[in-house]
């Protein structure tokens, strides 16, 4: 019997089954879409981290070590692999690197093995960056770092309001269904027997959706990752991803998936088996409100029938809860995105695009280089169209500032201490020194762009700090660093220190596309100057760079830096390089911008179709119960013009809603951001993706009364006069 | 003067093998000021009717004439602006808007046309029904009687030309049944309001002035009485006491040969 | 032998304010074989007192025996498999499943008990007797308030209950099928030994019946047992 009721009620209520077919699929898919991208994302990010890092766990730092330790290190049941890491050993200092079997231990097997080798704890490291992707954190530490928690939570939060929508539709029709079942009680079906019944039903009914919807996650997830790639591609410092997927997941994501639908339809049940059938007979399931309710606006806009159809919202509050929801998050979500695109458009163009425009074309990094092994600088300049080439290394240093040598007007702003917040010591200041070794010939260069004697002994420093109480960070005004005073300046590194001599003082930078640390001391050095002295109590960074302007400048088109840039590359190939041109740079930004826009786009139309789903589900299932309501109004006097105006105004409000609360939340955040961002508003204004936000509007407002529409027109079709006359149909 | 007038009504249900005639020719004229009592059995076709009266269904031909307006010509739209301003409908089941305070309710015809309730008026009725303490409830938290009650308010609240009545007390005890019926006497007596009062109940039926009483969609008999009559006691052949009469249909019933009734 | 017995019984509804005493002190005794009605007007209790003897819903007070078990001393689940075995249900609005053909509708409550075949030939034999075999393929909403109800009348039978309780059962039919209606109840009823407790506010079908109960507002105000033989003339 079970298979007969079940079966004639699929075959004869192709809608309610529809909408449950399409709430398990929609939600399934987006579970599975979710937890794939979720799992994704991890994998990258581990991939990531070993790749940088290395895909060590434990690490023993110690001056000696040798295989015999090595061998009892190995002797450990959970130590997998343990190596002499070649790269990072020097003479006096070994690492080794210690691989477990079973990591979640790691915090407890490290200590052991120190204790093995006699070594102290301070000798151990542990890669505690890799271990909390996989949610090992140590013990002792209170604060362990929560960011992945925090996905995770994010995640699970996610996942239950997707697991609400399946509820919701469910809910709806079995509420609509009481009735039957009293019947089916009456005549003698136990509360197990109905129970199972329903269970049967909904397995039924959304196995395959499931099944299908996981499926097309995995799908969507795979053709993401896809478009990442390729949006992505011409990002530096990432490696490709690689589309992972684990049966594991597919299994969780159906398995879910699966019991909140049974439990959906348990719920029912179960309220069924608590009533008496009479009672279940009796449900008419109609819109009841508890309390009192005014809809003091909607009377002011729209009258009486304003109040009724507030009224009628309220009471279906609940049910009506997860498409307002998903329909504001998605169009807040769509249109804070834009802003926010917008804005960081914006605001990379005014820090990157347009400040260092005139600074570069081409940029070449010299991988593993260092300034003074590369002879090449010559003929670059000599290439065709290039106009000038400069090749430079930065390193980094420290000098002691006493407090008397800081600039009248440094002194005047507050000190060091006010503007850079540094504390003082022994009544000097420790200032962190950026050091730019630039190439003889443009350090030359350099002393006559700002006016001095060309010399290559001694280094131009950079007589700047910004002022940051009188100015915002966009906007930035300097002020002199120190007096002109001293002729040379002590620099220390590494506990050594070496004096340079100072050519000149100057509030102006060689044209290179750097940013410079805020607070401190540049030094720019000529690479003889470097050679001779610094060089020897200093290591620079590992790349140098080359910076390229072309002859055409600022008109040049992308196919002119193109070929300049390949030509460029073709001239330094037997060194390790990694080249970008300006105009490629950055249209592969706006590009990268773009697929961003286009996935956050496409997710948040994604929640929007999970909105106007429910509001399809919500008017259409409702009408059952809705009929009597009808039929009330009808009785009473209402003509059908003013019924379709209660539709209208429900349409209108539950439309409407989502989008009157994102817009004050889109302008605030936008305020926001604007004002962190010190960006002049109209600015923001004059690119605001208003056309965007109100094309997405529309269209949520239009799936929505069309929704309406369908379900009004249907109820009114009904020969309403019937439900007048019997309290239970 | 002549309110309502049918004229050979006939509605017909379903198509084919279903189809059922539920009224077969309704003829029917009621003046100003009477209280007329349509009596029958379930599936009669009196609910019918009522619903035709009321312009809440068309009949299938014939015409209706309320307050010298043909409605069975009217659209769904003006049938809807009648029935708001020149009848009044009482259910059995109330019918009342569960998300609206009784006062609203009440209000509700005049709400929707804008208009302001004539404030005497109001609290004149309220009263009358003893419900005057009750208007900030919802319907949910009155008793049946009281619900009916609200539902009274509500059809009188537009000085209806005729208040059409489907059994009113159908779900209320004898003491509320009661005081309803002599509810709606008042208001004949008292505003000669004209009420037509659908009922199953004799006892009840035998409260009006008339007793039109229907059978398979026929009027099968049309009696006027007067008060006078009535207060000196039943005597006539229509008015003997009910469970005499009923004893009288039952044998009727009886009669039939027993083949019949397979 | 008295098939069913009422102690005491009381029904209330609501709560303070609104409290409805449906049901006060009803006693009754209701003898296998006899058909009986409950005569009241609309609201005096008689649809809740059928309700109660069929366990579709609980008194406040007092005690129901059907065949001789206290109901109210069983669980959920033994009262619905009591009640489907020996109690059948026919109602004014029929009740009939929608999404279910006639045939289907009717072998519905076999299908409930597990392992019990159905018996082809019995539900053919209910149909035909009842002038539906015909429309068996049929959906309810297919066919007439008068063929509607035969489905349910058919439908309480199919398991042979000893008792069937009939709330209006020709409530929303037309005098002609109403008198079939009563008529194929009363054959029923002698052919298959049941006794058959109907609900009606129509007096005239009422008095068809061999024992007349009324009921006003709660209470039975007479319920003196008549005897089968016709032309009894006694006070209702």
């Amino acid at each position: 019997m079970w298979n007969d009721y079940t079966k004639s009620y699929i075959k004869n209520n192709r809608a309610s089954g529809i909408s449950i077919m399409a709430a398990s699929l929609v939600a399934a898919m987006f579970l599975s879409l979710l937890c794939s991208l979720a799992y994704n994302f991890w994998i990258y990010e581990v991939e990531q981290i070993i790749l940088e890092e290395g895909g060590w766990q434990g690490r023993i730092v110690c001056d000696k070590f040798d295989a015999g330790d090595l061998a009892l290190v190995r002797q450990f049941a959970n130590v997998e692999k343990a190596v002499i890491n070649e790269e990072l050993s020097e003479q006096g200092e070994i690492v080794a690197d210690i691989y477990f079997r079973n990591a979640r231990n790691i915090y407890r097997d490290m200590p052991l093995i120190a204790e093995q080798l006699g070594l102290k704890e301070d000798s151990i490291q542990y890669h505690s960056l890799l271990l909390s992707r996989y949610f090992i954190h140590d013990p002792e530490d209170e604060t362990p770092p929560m960011l992945l928690t925090l996905y995770l939570a994010i995640l699970m939060i996610t996942a239950l309001s997707l697991i609400l929508i399946i509820r919701g539709s469910f809910e709806l029709s079995m509420n609509a269904r009481i009735h039957q079942f009293g019947i089916l009680s009456s005549i003698g079906a136990t509360p197990k027997q109905v129970r199972d019944c329903l269970l049967q039903e909904a397995a039924v009914l959304s196995a395959a959706p499931v099944i299908l919807g996981s499926l097309s996650g995995i799908f969507i997830s795979y053709g993401l990752i896809g478009a990442v790639n390729i949006f992505a591609a011409d990002v530096t410092e990432r490696h490709e991803a690689v589309f992972h997927y684990s049966p594991f997941i597919f299994a969780f994501t159906v398995l879910i998936s699966m019991l909140t639908v049974l439990f959906s339809a348990w719920i029912p049940a179960r309220k069924l088996s608590r009533m008496t059938p009479l009672e279940a007979i009796r449900n008419t399931g109609g819109l009841l409100l508890k309390k009192r309710k005014h809809s003091r606006i909607l009377s002011v806009l729209f009258g009486m029938e304003g109040e009724l159809a507030g009224n009628a919202l309220k009471a279906q509050k609940k049910h009506l809860r997860i498409s307002t929801l998903s329909l504001l998050l998605s169009f807040l979500g769509f249109s804070i995105m834009l802003s926010f695109t917008v804005l960081a458009d914006i605001s990379t163009r005014y820090t990157y695009f347009e400040r260092y425009q005139d600074a570069w074309d081409i940029m070449i990094t010299l991988k593993d280089t260092e300034i003074s092994d590369f002879s090449l600088t010559d003929e670059l300049r000599d290439i065709s169209n290039v106009q000038d080439a400069a090749v430079y290394q930065k390193a980094e240093a420290m000098t002691f500032l006493p407090e008397g040598l800081q600039s009248n007007e440094l002194s005047s702003l507050g000190g060091l201490e006010q503007v850079a917040g540094t504390p003082m010591a022994d009544g000097q200041f420790q200032v962190s020194v950026p050091i730019v070794i630039l190439d003889d010939t443009s350090f030359l260069n350099f002393c006559s762009q700002i006016g001095i004697a060309p010399s290559l002994d001694g280094a131009v420093v950079l007589n700047q700090i910004w002022d940051s109480i009188n100015s915002n960070f966009r906007y930035k005004k300097y002020v002199p660093f120190v007096r002109k005073d001293n002729q040379a300046t002590v620099l220390y590194k590494n506990g050594n220190s070496t004096e340079i001599p100072v050519l000149s003082y100057t509030q102006e930078v060689p044209v290179l596309r750097e940013e410079y640390e805020n607070y401190s001391l540049v030094h720019f050095i000529p690479l003889t100057m470097w050679n001779r002295t610094l060089g020897e109590v200093c290591e620079a960074e590992s790349d140098s760079y080359i910076r390229i302007l072309s002859t055409e400048a600022v008109t040049a088109s992308l196919s002119d830096l193109d070929s300049l840039e390949k030509e460029a590359v073709q001239l330094v190939r037997e060194y390790k390089t990694e080249s970008e041109n300006r105009i490629r740079e950055r249209l592969s930004n706006s590009h990268l911008i773009f697929g961003m826009r286009v996935i956050f786009g496409a997710f948040c139309v994604l929640l929007a179709i999970i909105g106007i789903a429910n509001v399809f589900s919500n008017t259409l299932g409702f009408l059952r119960q809705r009929k009597r309501e009808f039929a009330r109004y009808m009785s009473i006097g209402l003509t059908p013009q003013e019924m379709r105006k209660i539709f209208c105004i429900e349409a209108f409000v539950t439309a409407g809603k989502p989008l009157l609360i994102t817009f004050p939340l889109t302008m605030l955040f936008v305020q926001f951001a604007v004002t962190a961002s010190y960006l002049d508003p109209m600015e923001f204004w004059a690119e605001a993706p208003i056309l965007p936000v109100l094309i997405f509007a529309a269209a949520i407002v239009l799936f929505v009364a069309l929704a309406y529409y369908i379900g009004g027109k249907r109820l009114l079709k009904c020969n309403l006069n019937e439900t007048l006359r019997n309290e239970s149909e | 003067m002549e309110i309502l007038r049918c004229n050979n009504i006939k509605k017909v249900f379903g198509k084919g093998e279903s189809q059922v005639t539920a009224l077969n020719g309704i003829n029917l004229s009621v003046e100003t000021g009477e209280f007329v009592a349509i009596v029958g059995a379930s599936g009669s076709g009196k609910s019918t009717l009522l619903h035709i009266l009321g312009s809440v269904d068309k009949p299938t031909c014939g015409t209706v004439t309320v307050d010298g307006v043909d409605i069975s010509k009217l659209n769904a739209a003006d049938s809807a602006i009648f029935r708001r301003r020149k009848v009044g409908l009482v259910y059995q089941f109330y019918n009342l808007i569960p998300t609206l305070t009784v006062e609203k309710n009440i209000l509700m015809p005049m709400l929707l046309d804008k208009r302001k309730p004539d404030e005497d008026y109001f609290k004149m009725i309220v009263k009358t029904l003893g419900i005057a303490d009750k208007l900030e409830s919802l319907p949910s938290q009155l008793s049946g009687g009281q619900q009916q009650r609200t539902a009274i308010a509500r059809s009188l609240i537009y000085r209806p030309v005729i208040l059409f009545a489907d059994e009113p007390t159908g779900n209320l005890d004898q003491k509320n049944s009661k005081e309803i019926i002599d509810l709606l006497k008042l208001s004949n007596r008292n505003f000669k309001q004209t009420i037509l009062l659908i009922t199953h109940d004799e006892k009840i039926a035998l409260e009006a002035d008339r007793i039109v009483t229907i059978e398979d969609g026929k009027i099968i008999s049309d009696d006027f009485c007067n008060s006078a009559e009535r207060l000196k006691g039943v005597t006539e052949e229509r008015f003997i006491d009910p469970a005499e009469r009923h004893k009288g249909m039952a044998e009727e019933h009886r009669g039939i040969p027993a083949e019949e009734w397979r | 032998m008295s098939i069913l017995e009422l102690r005491h019984i009381g029904k209330t509804y609501g709560e303070k304010e609104n409290q409805v005493n449906a049901l006060q002190d009803i006693s009754l005794q209701v003898e296998e074989g006899e058909f009986a009605a409950i005569v009241g007007t609309s609201g005096s209790g008689k649809s809740t007192l059928l309700n109660l003897m069929g366990g579709l819903d609980n008194p406040t007070k007092g005690e129901i025996f059907i065949k001789n078990r206290e109901i109210g001393s069983l669980s959920r689940k033994e009262l619905t498999i009591f009640r489907r075995r020996n109690i059948g249900f026919v109602f004014q609005n029929y009740s009939l499943m929608p999404v279910l053909n006639v045939y289907d509708n009717v072998a519905l409550p076999v299908t409930f008990d597990r392992g019990k075949h159905i018996n082809r030939k019995y539900i053919e034999e209910l149909l035909r007797e009842l002038g539906i075999w015909e429309k068996r393929r049929k959906y309810p909403n297919e066919l007439s308030g008068g063929q509607q109800q035969r489905v349910a009348i058919a439908r309480a039978l199919v398991n042979k209950p000893h008792l069937l309780l009939c709330d209006e059962p020709t409530g929303n039919l037309d005098s002609a099928t109403t008198i079939e209606v009563m008529g194929l109840l009363k054959a029923s009823c002698r052919k298959y030994q049941q006794t058959i407790l109907m609900v009606t506010h129509n007096e005239a079908i009422a008095q068809t019946c061999d024992r007349v109960i009324h009921i006003e507002d709660g209470r039975i105000v007479t319920g003196k047992r008549r005897f089968p033989e016709k032309g009894g003339d006694e006070e209702c």
